[in-house]
């Protein structure tokens, strides 16, 4: 097959690399297509000792929760194919980016990471364990007698205290690890609410992060009184704000999970001027970002919807593109700037539930919010990084043939190099999908299928290998076959990518800690010495 | 699939489980028998898996155990129309919640019709009403239809609200779901119902992958089961 080819290469200034758009390939549009990228990393390189000392006035940090370089690829080939592309030559809206790294996620005690503490890395600069948020190593996960005097600043804090104004959206619960490692402080992630406490061994006067979030100027009332609050918190996890009796859910009529009879929503609106509420998509559509000063958005009891599922929910609820959107344009109205997280929570979740074509979906919705960012923003003030605190066992193999769907089963090509006109077969004379994990609950079968397993759960399938000639594997409901069994797959511990663009953004580049990412952040935006806060990296020490 | 071929449980029912006492407005016990028929040496005495369920209906609740599963299902109808679905693992105080956007993810397309009726209404909607009216013995209203390569035949018995039988027949398998008994007062039947895990701690489906170290995300790992999950297995 010949692929109509020619490229169109698009280039904004240095901020944004060549996109290739392929219409017509051929071996002189594959050379100079290649000559003009190195042109363009040159003017790149040529301007990246200015870039690293340009100060950025904005700072965007975008994480794609589970979001390893296989997921970019499989995802910029299934949004090129959505547009009718061959899908290969597609780029995702921040693989533009002229800046590039690679990020180490290794956690101070794991091998294989957890978001709490990638997050932490990136919010602080200091590596830290998995599980624990917003604190050091020497914490031991779930004591709170050990969490006093290990509390970490992070990024979000350093901007406050500089006066600028701060955000996170996420599609995940808001005290979820990721977006609660900007604000919070825990000895253990599952804290999130104060019914929680009994968790842990030693709960002691440890603040859940619900709690955290609301009360988050209180804690700095006294140093620097200044400090006012996120400006913008939005995502899911409203059970842990409201309490815990029938009917506090506007939405279902059910409880939350608060038992210390506190209504964080309402203190929300009562403590701050311009203050608003929403939980639903008619409420988000409302809100005049020009008269509100500080937004909650809760749009869910748990995690929002994957994107996909987002037109069949009950209440309606906004994508992460409208969210960011609207952060921006709040965020925005201060003349010092602002610090904005957004993360794309439930990539992680559809892996480990072995879905791919939910992951891929919300991975290309979380790269639509990427673009609604840099569009919104000046690219000479805002520095936007976009990375993944961690990866995942999902891979690509096989020989497909160019173009064949990413979702779907390999079609090789024959030895002439032409696509076959059936699929693939193993060893053991049956097809194999492109996408897979190695680990986690296996193959099974699609809704619509009413038997006594779907009353009743689906079970792990440990035999690895399934019949999937009669399965569309391209269907919402496809979960992959996987190696070994296990009841969820698990994260992978390979590095995965660091995106940058924006003032100082050439800072991103090789092989890189975690931890570094906030370095980064904070000497493109000059945290420290905007918030008079000096080198400290610790509540704990002395000024 | 699954490898049920081999499963074969002996139908002791577990009724140690604590009681939430709730007012259960009724009580059916069914029988779950399922033979691979997939190849003909599947079709032997080792190849039938049976099981039992209670289940319990209340208000806006329905609850299914089946026997020596260590754990029951929960749908609660919400007010707004929307279902919730739980499973509640007593021997670990905790109890997973599904989202809706999770339950579609892993096909668990429930609707409050098909919970409470232990089958989907519009699967019987598009079944052919016959003009029988037995089945395996019973009495009801007939319906049969092929639907996604599934031969299906249930008997609904309208009073109720619940199938009496249903068989589900598939190029590999071959499902049989009998009424055993049921009680219009669920006391009557004399069985304690399981705890319903309102005090138990939360865990959504969706954060099991980020709790290996939770007890009960070790024990699915461990045995390889999620559902059902046998503990002496």
């Amino acid at each position: 097959m010949k692929f109509q080819s020619s490229r169109i290469a698009v280039a904004v200034g240095l901020a944004l690399s060549t996109l290739f758009v392929s219409a017509e390939e051929t071996p002189d549009s594959w050379y100079e297509e290649g000559a003009a990228i190195v042109k363009h990393n040159a003017k790149v390189a040529a301007g990246a000792k200015r870039n690293a000392h340009k100060r950025a006035k904005n700072i965007i940090l975008f994480v794609g929760d589970g979001m390893g370089v296989s997921t970019v690829t499989a995802a910029r080939i299934l949004e090129g194919q959505m547009k009718g592309m061959s899908g290969e030559e597609n780029a995702l809206f921040f693989e533009k980016f002229a800046n590039l790294a690679l990020s180490k996620t290794y956690n101070t005690n794991q091998q294989t990471p957890d978001s709490a503490g990638t997050m932490t890395a990136m919010m602080s600069g200091i590596k830290s364990d998995a599980g624990v948020i917003g604190v050091n190593q020497n914490v031991v996960r779930g004591d709170c007698d050990s969490q006093k005097g290990n509390e970490v600043v992070t990024a979000l804090e350093l901007a406050e205290m500089g006066g600028m104004s701060t955000g996170v959206v996420t599609t995940a619960r808001l005290t979820h690890a990721t977006p609660a490692a900007t604000y919070a402080h825990i000895m253990d992630r599952n804290f999130e609410d104060d019914r929680d406490a009994s968790k842990f061994s030693n709960p002691g006067d440890c603040v859940d992060i619900a709690r955290q979030l609301v009360e988050f100027p209180q804690r700095f009332a006294q140093q620097y009184p200044w400090v006012d609050g996120l400006e913008v918190a939005m995502g899911g996890g409203r059970r842990s704000f409201i309490q815990r009796v029938d009917g506090a859910d506007p939405e279902d009529g059910g409880r939350g999970e608060r038992l210390d009879g506190r209504d964080l929503t309402s203190e929300w609106t009562a403590d701050y001027n311009n203050a608003a509420y929403v939980w639903n998509q008619a409420q988000f559509d409302a809100i005049d970002p020009a008269r509100t000063d500080h937004l909650l958005g809760l749009f869910e009891m748990s995690h929002m919807e994957y994107n996909m599922d987002r037109p069949t929910d009950s209440g309606g609820e906004p994508s992460l593109s409208d969210m960011t959107d609207k952060a921006i344009k709040i965020l925005e109205k201060n003349r010092k700037g602002f610090f904005l997280h957004v993360e794309s929570g439930r990539i992680d979740h559809a892996h480990h539930a072995t879905n791919p074509k939910r992951a891929l979906t919300d991975a290309i919705e979380f790269a639509n919010a990427v673009k609604t960012a840099y569009e919104a923003t000046d690219p000479e003030e805002t520095l936007i990084i976009v990375t993944a605190d961690h990866s995942h066992v999902f891979t690509m193999a096989g020989y497909p043939t160019r173009g064949n769907p990413i979702l779907g089963k390999v079609v090789g090509n024959d030895s002439a190099g032409n696509a076959k006109s059936s699929e693939q077969l193993a060893a053991d004379g049956m097809p194999y999908t492109t996408l897979g994990y190695t680990n986690g609950r296996g193959f099974y079968e699609l809704p619509g299928q009413n038997t006594a397993d779907a009353i009743y759960g689906q079970p792990v399938n440990p035999q690895g290998r399934a019949n999937l000639t009669q399965v569309d594997t391209t269907d919402e409901g496809f979960h992959s076959e996987t190696g070994v069994p296990l009841g969820a797959e698990t994260h992978a511990g390979e590095d995965v990518a660091i995106y940058a663009t924006g003032p100082g953004s050439s800072l991103v580049n090789g092989l890189m800690e975690q931890n570094a990412i906030f370095h980064v952040m904070n000497q493109a935006g000059h945290l420290q010495d905007r918030a008079g806060h000096g080198p400290r990296r610790q509540f704990g020490e002395d000024e | 699939m699954h490898g049920f071929r081999c499963l074969k449980i002996v139908a002791v029912l577990v009724m140690a489980l604590p009681s939430s006492y709730l007012n259960a407005d009724m009580l059916a016990r069914y029988q779950l028998q399922r033979v691979d028929i997939s190849s003909p040496t599947a079709v032997s005495a080792a190849a039938a898996d049976q099981r039992e369920w209670l289940v319990w209906k209340y208000g806006n609740r329905v609850q299914l155990q089946q026997q020596g599963a260590a754990y029951s299902v929960v749908w609660i109808r919400m007010k707004n129309g929307s279902l919730e679905r739980k499973e509640v693992y007593p021997s670990f105080k905790t109890v997973v919640s599904y989202e809706p956007g999770d339950a579609a993810a892993l096909g668990l397309a429930d609707s409050w019709e098909g919970s409470a009726a232990l089958f989907d209404g519009a699967i019987l909607k598009s079944l052919e009403k016959k003009s029988s009216n037995q089945l395996g013995g019973y009495e009801g209203m007939l319906y049969e239809g092929t639907l996604h390569g599934r031969r299906y035949r249930v008997l609904w018995q309208p009073a109720k609200k619940l199938p009496a039988v249903i068989h589900i027949r598939s190029a590999r398998s071959e499902e049989r779901i009998s009424l055993i008994e049921s009680f219009d007062s669920a006391k009557d039947g004399g069985y304690i119902q399981p705890d319903t895990g309102d005090t138990y701690d939360d865990l959504d489906y969706a954060d099991i992958g980020d709790n290996e170290t939770h007890p009960l995300v070790q024990a699915l790992h461990r045995t390889g089961r999620h559902s059902p999950y046998y503990p002496n297995h």
